[in-house]
């Protein structure tokens, strides 16, 4: 007789939420055959219940530390883990996620019938990189990766009619089949090293220094490590990024990009953090190796493209740079690496959904002739765009200038000076870049003069993007404090 | 252990036989300039690390990489292969003149991987491997332990039936959608 399992409902809430939401968007299509609009807001809803879940989690946990609950924040013999970090992620997730339905809204509309299948992705992929956050479990793990990953696979090939879009998704899926194939052998190592799979029981064993096999634990940590620094396109595991942020369907690819880059640097810093933080002497070298790589390949390379979506997916390397800048100052850097994934998340989305307005929503490639005279066509746009660029550009009094300073003053702390000093290089680098972008659009003249239309979903989009660039630049503090608790168990 | 000793135990001639029955196949399978003939020699491939599992005594385990894998995925492949328009011979282009940094790569990873195990592993004995594995213990665990990865796996599996139809069906125009709305 199998003993039946203890069930903790709220722990897999979100995930519960978005994976029937994704069914329930499939059955109303085939049942009632909404307009495609009503199916985005349907989403949109889902999305609303699932961050309901993860607050509810939050709201838990608050009792559960002044005493007044019982339970166990690692239910499911630690399966899964509710902490402030996990429900951060999904927070934030939960977020990029309806940003994207909006900014990708004209996109999933020009789908016609198809539409509710790429709404399930989107929302199956937000939760797989929600549970990807949420868990020490490196099996755990690596199924949210999976379950995120393959859905933006198929996102990134949803456009039929663009040949490159087809590419894109190819390559993408090849590449990131390899990565995580690495990422799994990384896996069986440090499971061959420890006897464990567990971060937490990682970190009792390196505590009391009773590893066994210290060699091939090091190896598998490095193979995990590998696999996710290909997620969030770090170098020299970013060769991929450019030519899928190209090809996929321009309403896909901001939260593509951003769904990517939060889950993997919340699974990369939980590993590095809640396992292996004793190892940082070790570990810490290596990151901030792959930190200048990013920066520098990131930024010299973004200056020399001439599609904007290469231009931004070059410029994403550069980012993912600036985080593992935070990520080598150990725990200490969690709430900066957080603060800057939330800004730079946000503003990824937005970014893309203004390629999508201007090139069209199914379109792959996105010419940096196509933006000159934006001020006169649509200034709207143009403004947004010009906020967003110089808030990833980290200008002060812009949210990207205190995410910046946040994460270097961590290293900094951590006593990775000469890292700093690179990355400030790569800063004025990037600044250029997003200045040729600026100055093409106000003092050039358009190449067509037909005005481009801006819908609702996104003028949401841009006024949520423009408001977290500016507002939180002038009053950072309240998120400051959100994210300095987010720390992992 | 010397020599004479190795020899002398059966289980290490099945090994070696097995050992290199795999490493033959895994070499195959991706020099061979045929899909029908690569796809033919990770069955032998699957097969022998079958036989290895059995060797350990983790007969479950085998048997499901013989249903699974050889039952299963490679017929699968084979059907795609046969029922989609690709070439069935030679294909020169399934070959690549970069065959040297891939024999460079591969040989690194196999000396590093081999330090760490043999680092890891050697003079110590491992015990325990007589022991068959207990089928009713595997279930209890995926139902108990692992519940929530084993029901996870759901959600990979929808994405992925999801991408698959998705990716394959043929759109229809607008024009054909209506005509079969009417019908």
């Amino acid at each position: 007789m199998i003993t039946p399992p203890e069930i903790n409902w709220l722990a897999i809430l979100p995930l519960l939420v978005l994976g029937l939401g994704a069914a329930v968007v499939l059955l109303v299509d085939v049942q009632w055959k909404p307009a495609p609009g009503r199916l985005n807001f349907l989403a949109v809803v889902i999305l609303g219940l699932a961050a309901l879940g993860t607050g509810a989690q939050g709201w838990w946990l608050g009792r559960h530390e002044a005493g007044e609950v019982t339970g166990s924040p690692l239910p499911f013999g630690g399966m899964v883990v509710i902490d402030r970090y996990a429900i951060f992620a999904g927070l934030l997730l939960v977020t990029v996620a309806a940003l994207g339905v909006g900014a990708g809204a004209r996109f999933f509309e020009s789908l016609g019938r198809r539409a509710a299948e790429g709404l399930a992705l989107l929302l199956l992929s937000t939760s797989g990189f929600i549970l990807l956050a949420s868990t020490t479990q490196m099996v755990m793990m690596f199924l949210g990766l999976e379950i995120g990953s393959i859905s933006l696979y198929v996102l990134a090939g949803f456009s039929r009619q663009e040949p490159r879009s087809e590419e894109a998704a190819i390559k993408y899926f090849l590449l990131g089949s390899f990565a995580s194939a690495i990422f799994v052998y990384g896996v069986a190592l440090v499971f061959a090293g420890t006897g464990s799979l567990d971060l937490l029981d990682h970190r009792t064993l390196l505590d009391r220094e009773i590893i066994l096999r210290p060699a091939v634990l090091l190896i598998g940590l490095g193979l995990v490590v590998v696999g996710l620094a290909f997620k969030v396109t770090a170098a020299p595991f970013h060769a991929w990024a450019p030519d899928v942020y190209q090809g996929a369907p321009a309403g896909t690819v901001g939260f593509m990009a951003a769904l990517a880059k939060v889950g993997g640097f919340a699974a990369l810093a939980r590993v590095l953090v809640t396992g292996f933080e004793s190892y940082i002497g070790t570990w810490g070298t290596v990151v901030a190796a792959m930190a200048v790589l990013s920066m520098l390949l990131g930024s010299f390379l973004a200056v020399v493209q001439s599609d904007f979506r290469r231009l931004l997916a070059y410029s994403g390397v550069a980012h993912a740079g600036f985080i593992l800048t935070g990520v080598v100052a150990g725990t200490s850097g969690v709430g900066s690496i957080w603060f800057y994934l939330a800004v730079y998340a946000i503003q990824l989305v937005g970014a893309y959904a203004v390629v999508a307005a201007v090139s069209g929503a199914a379109s792959a490639g996105s010419p940096l002739a196509s933006y000159a005279g934006l001020a006169r066509r649509q200034p709207l746009l143009a403004r947004a765009l010009t906020i967003l660029l110089l808030g990833m550009a980290g200008i002060p009094l812009t949210s990207g200038f205190i995410a910046k300073f946040g994460v270097f003053q961590d290293a900094f702390r951590a006593g990775f000076g000469w890292l700093v000093v690179v990355a400030m290089v790569a800063s004025v680098v990037s600044f250029f870049i997003y200045l040729r972008v600026i100055v093409a659009m106000y003092m050039q003249e358009p190449e067509g003069t037909e005005a481009l239309s801006v819908s609702r979903p996104l003028r949401v989009v841009l006024v949520a993007a423009i408001a977290v660039t500016l507002v939180l630049g002038l009053f950072p503090i309240p998120l400051l404090r959100l994210t300095a608790i987010s720390l992992p168990l | 252990m010397n020599l004479g000793d190795w020899i002398s135990q059966p289980v290490n001639w099945v090994f070696t036989l097995l050992a290199l029955a795999s490493a033959y196949s895994g070499v195959r399978v991706v020099t061979s300039q045929n899909v029908i003939r690569a796809a033919l020699f990770l069955v032998g491939a699957l097969a022998s690390s079958a036989g290895l599992f059995l060797l350990l005594s983790a007969e479950f385990v085998a048997l499901t990489l013989v249903l699974v894998y050889i039952g299963a995925v490679i017929v699968l492949f084979l059907f795609g292969i046969m029922i989609t328009r690709a070439p069935l011979g030679r294909d020169v282009a399934l070959d690549h003149k970069r065959r040297a940094p891939a024999a460079i790569t591969s040989i690194i990873l196999f000396a590093v991987l081999s330090w760490a195990s043999i680092r890891a592993f050697a003079g110590r004995e491992v015990t325990g491997v007589g022991d068959a594995t207990d089928t009713r213990l595997l279930g209890e665990a995926l139902l108990g332990r692992f519940v929530v990865p084993f029901e996870v796996v759901s959600f990979l599996l929808l994405a992925a039936l999801i991408g698959g139809i998705t990716l394959a069906r043929k759109d229809l125009s607008p024009a054909e959608e209506e005509a079969r709305e009417a019908t």
